[in-house]
């Protein structure tokens, strides 16, 4: 790694004023990150995060079934894209997503390959899973207000018909008080031509919605990829008060012989299961909330988010009205009003 | 005389059970060999490492859902996140520490027998309790308020209602179902096997005949076989099935119970070398319906032999029971009688099989009304069972006892003509056993008549060995006029109820002749 220009930015003051003052340790092996060096930098008291992209490392590293060229080019598509994308959202008024900052190259003389280009991002305190406690002091106001944040996010970016894909508790960053939606690596937007836009499902399969699991994909692509994101929304509430994700919860009250990884017959043909797991689900989901005031309006929440079948997802009246199915401006509102309702409940 | 436990009607009409036990039977598997859109390939080192660097409860539980949702349950480090989880329980939530031990009791089987191992007869007793069946249909009724649009808890309803032989409640509750989810294997079969039971077979036939499902799916279309020739029509779909059968493309299990019906219907026609042909691939990977048509099969054609114990096969009990009276292992024919009721207690067959077989051979009356009170819940004035349930008592002496279940059946109610004759000769002995003869032996010439009629031999055979029996036991001047007529019965008749019977009518013979005049 010593002989890497991306892994030798240490103490380094870039072109753009950034001092590379700590090399972070990596704490996420995704493909889109796999190329990446992290470091924390600082310039004017500011310190930020920085996400080297190691242009060498398709050098060294061998994928199967991958050419370097098809490797290479998966790179730089990547860089080009979060900063593309980062630079779309952040001039049509979307502000709770964690932007690119900065966009850069740096060329670091005595390597073989010495260009090193990186993305400066908002330095946050960690991801969501290091706020999370399931222990008897459960805070739902700071649970909900960032749910809500993250449904404000998510809103902004439908809005400008933008579509997050890989929404997961590692991509909820944590900003002191205040929540946002990292990595956009995986989004899809309509107006910029992204390396995944042809894709069914872009994101984790951890969290992925059951549709996309059993290979089922509705062909209107905003459609198919709204209802993805509504599905991810739900999964994230339901991580927030379980633990566990969505998916996870349904594959566990779905018998084996209905599960995605051993279903061979159609999507139709398995819907009575699918609902019926779903039902037993949501009554698990409801045994993990503590506070009584909440329990209801979660589940129904969870219920609307996350219905197996993409066509019964979305709140019931968006459904009958005319418009999209999966607009969330209700589901802003509805954590909005529990948010304000356990703000109150701690002021009592 | 009791009614005789029909051995020559049987088809495959789909067995209803519980949605759980359904599926753990694997009859709602897919039958298709491959998925349309095969599954990509998934790594979740990316949460192992998230895991190992953190060593939280939250690290660990998205490790468990990361391997739950991709099918990792098996890692080394899922096991360790898991366990990590049941170690730090007070920092965990409910779902959490439910999925850690999920995870770690994977290899859990259910063994749907385990709660049929202990059962015996005695065990019925407990049966007749309905207060369990009621508290089931109000837990069923609360999870519809909560989600009315699930079909299966609407199925179940209907199988609750049916077990306490609620017709109308169990007919609507299925109707529901059918409305809910009309595509759907599992309702389509026990909508079937509800309305078949209630002999509303035209209703089955058209619901399942107008599915597109029954088009391709093989255990559909062994069930619209089934309800087609019971209807005695011929159905458009035997074709399709024998290409299903032949193709290849679905396995052996799948295809059992297509391949019985077909048989069935073969077997019935006379063909007897493609029956025995599909026959056989119905037991390359057979189910207890298919394992019990080919021991019903058995008796009409002797070139199939089965021996149901070979073949692991999930609650088959009726298959045993019937094997079991094959080979005259009574007692162990009467326990797995019990085991096939409480399987499906909405069934008439057990309790009939089960009352004959203690009334007629173990001659215990005992058993017989155990089995009969237990049936008489899903089957209320049922005339079947009243008269079986009064032979017992009549042939236990309580002559007026069984009177009373005898005048219990309603005069409006639709009885079949073996089962008239029947009621006929059990008032017989009713009569005899309460000291009027003339009485009696008027309605067994009546009934042994009747027989005559509908020329039905082995029943004809029972009455008049029955009738004999009351002669000799009231000592009447009859008994050498009865006697000329029981000679008559051949010695080589194969059934086993007229062989014990007229044993016993041999022997009250001889301890007659022996009594002091």
């Amino acid at each position: 790694m010593t002989d890497n220009a991306a892994h030798n930015l240490l103490n380094l003051t870039l072109q753009t004023g950034w001092f590379v003052k700590e090399k972070i340790e990596k704490t996420d092996n995704q493909t889109g990150s796999f190329f990446s060096v992290c470091y924390k930098v600082e310039k004017d008291g500011e310190i930020c995060f920085l996400k080297a992209y190691d242009f060498a490392k398709f050098l060294t590293i061998s994928i199967p079934g991958s050419k370097i060229v098809d490797v290479m080019n998966e790179m730089l598509t990547a860089y080009q894209y979060e900063r593309d994308l980062s630079e779309y959202c952040k001039n049509r008024h979307v502000t709770k997503v964690s932007f690119v900052k900065e966009a850069g190259e740096e060329v670091v003389m005595g390597y073989a390959i010495s260009i090193v280009p990186y993305l400066i991002f908002d330095m946050a305190d960690g991801d969501i899973r290091k706020k999370l406690d399931f222990s008897a002091k459960l805070d739902y106001a700071w649970r909900l207000k960032s749910l809500h944040e993250i449904s404000v996010g998510l809103k902004q970016l439908h809005t400008i018909e933008v579509s997050h894909q890989d929404l997961k508790p590692s991509n909820i960053l944590v900003f002191d008080t205040d929540s946002k939606i990292g990595d956009l690596g995986r989004s899809m937007c309509r107006d910029i031509d992204g390396p995944y836009n042809k894709r069914a499902f872009t994101g984790d399969n951890t969290y992925a919605p059951p549709e996309i699991m059993y290979g089922y994909y509705e062909k209107d692509w905003l459609k198919r990829v709204f209802a993805t994101d509504s599905y991810l929304l739900g999964s994230l509430i339901v991580f927030y008060f379980s633990g566990i994700s969505m998916s996870a919860l349904l594959r566990k009250h779905i018998p084996d012989s209905f599960s995605w990884e051993v279903w061979t017959g159609t999507f139709d043909e398995l819907k009575v299961y699918l609902e019926d797991g779903f039902a037993k689900a949501l009554i698990e989901f409801e045994g993990n909330i503590n506070q009584i005031e909440f329990k209801q309006e979660l589940k129904t929440l969870v219920e609307y988010l996350c219905h197996p079948f993409p066509e019964k997802r979305g709140h019931p009246r968006s459904i009958v009205c005319a418009g999209s199915n999966y607009n969330l401006e209700r589901f802003v509102t509805m954590l909005d009003v529990l948010k304000r309702k356990a703000e109150l409940i701690i002021k009592q | 005389m009791a009614n005789l436990f029909e051995h020559k009607d049987r088809r495959v009409l789909p067995n209803w059970r519980s949605f759980g036990n359904s599926v753990v039977l694997g009859e709602l598997n897919s039958f298709q060999k491959e998925r349309i859109i095969p599954l990509g390939e998934v790594s979740i080192e990316s949460y192992i490492l998230d895991w190992k660097i953190n060593k939280t409860v939250i690290h660990a539980s998205d490790l468990l859902s990361a391997a739950i949702v991709n099918n990792f349950k098996d890692n080394k480090d899922v096991g360790d996140a898991a366990n990590y989880i049941l170690k730090n329980t007070e920092k965990s939530s409910k779902s959490q520490i439910s999925l850690a031990s999920k995870i770690l009791n994977k290899d859990e089987i259910i063994d749907l027998t385990t709660p049929f191992n202990s059962v015996t007869l005695n065990g019925l007793h407990d049966f007749t309790n309905t207060q369990p069946v009621w508290q089931k249909i109000k837990e069923t009724k609360q999870n519809i308020n909560l989600y009315p649009y699930n079909p299966i808890f609407y199925v179940e309803l209907s199988r609750y209602y049916s077990t306490l032989g609620l017709k109308d409640k169990a007919i609507n509750a299925m109707k529901v179902a059918l409305h809910l989810g009309s595509g759907n294997r599992f309702i389509l079969r026990c909508a079937t096997r509800l309305f078949a039971h209630y002999d509303e077979l035209e209703y089955a036939h058209d619901f399942l005949r107008r599915n597109p499902l029954t088009n391709f799916d093989p255990w559909l279309i062994s069930a619209e076989i089934s309800i087609a020739t019971i209807r005695k029509r011929t159905s458009k779909f035997i074709k399709k099935g024998l290409e299903l059968i032949n193709s290849r493309n679905i396995s052996p299990f799948n295809f059992t119970e297509l391949a019985s019906s077909i048989g069935t219907v073969e077997l019935l026609s006379g063909s007897t070398k493609k029956s025995r042909e599909l026959f056989s691939k119905s037991m390359i990977s057979p189910n207890d319906n298919s394992l019990a048509q080919l021991e019903w099969a058995s008796q009409k054609d002797t070139h199939l032999v089965i021996n149901p114990e070979s073949f692991a096969v999930k609650l088959n009990y009726e298959a045993l029971a019937l094997d079991n009276f094959q080979n005259n292992k009574f007692d162990l024919a009467i326990d797995n009688a019990a085991r096939w009721f409480i399987d499906m207690p909405f069934s008439k067959r057990p309790i009939l099989f089960g009352s004959n077989l203690a009334s007629t051979i173990l001659k215990d009356q005992n058993k017989s009304i155990a089995f009969l009170n237990a049936g008489l819940i899903s089957h209320p004035n049922d005339p079947q069972l009243l008269n079986n349930y009064a032979y017992a008592l009549a042939l236990d002496n309580k002559a007026k006892e069984a009177l009373e279940q005898l005048n219990k059946i309603k005069s409006d109610a639709p009885i079949e003509g073996s089962t008239k004759i029947c009621l006929t000769a059990t008032r017989g002995l009713a009569f005899f056993r309460s000291g009027f003869q003339d009485f009696g032996r008027k309605l067994y010439l009546e009934a042994i008549e009747e027989t005559r009629n509908i020329n039905n031999p082995t029943l004809n055979w029972i009455a008049i060995l029955n009738y004999a029996r009351e002669e000799i036991l009231s000592g009447s001047e009859y008994i050498d006029q009865v006697m000329a007529t029981v000679s008559k019965i051949p010695k080589e008749v194969k059934d086993i109820e007229v062989k014990i019977l007229r044993d016993d009518v041999m022997q009250a013979h001889e301890n007659y002749k022996l009594k002091p005049k």
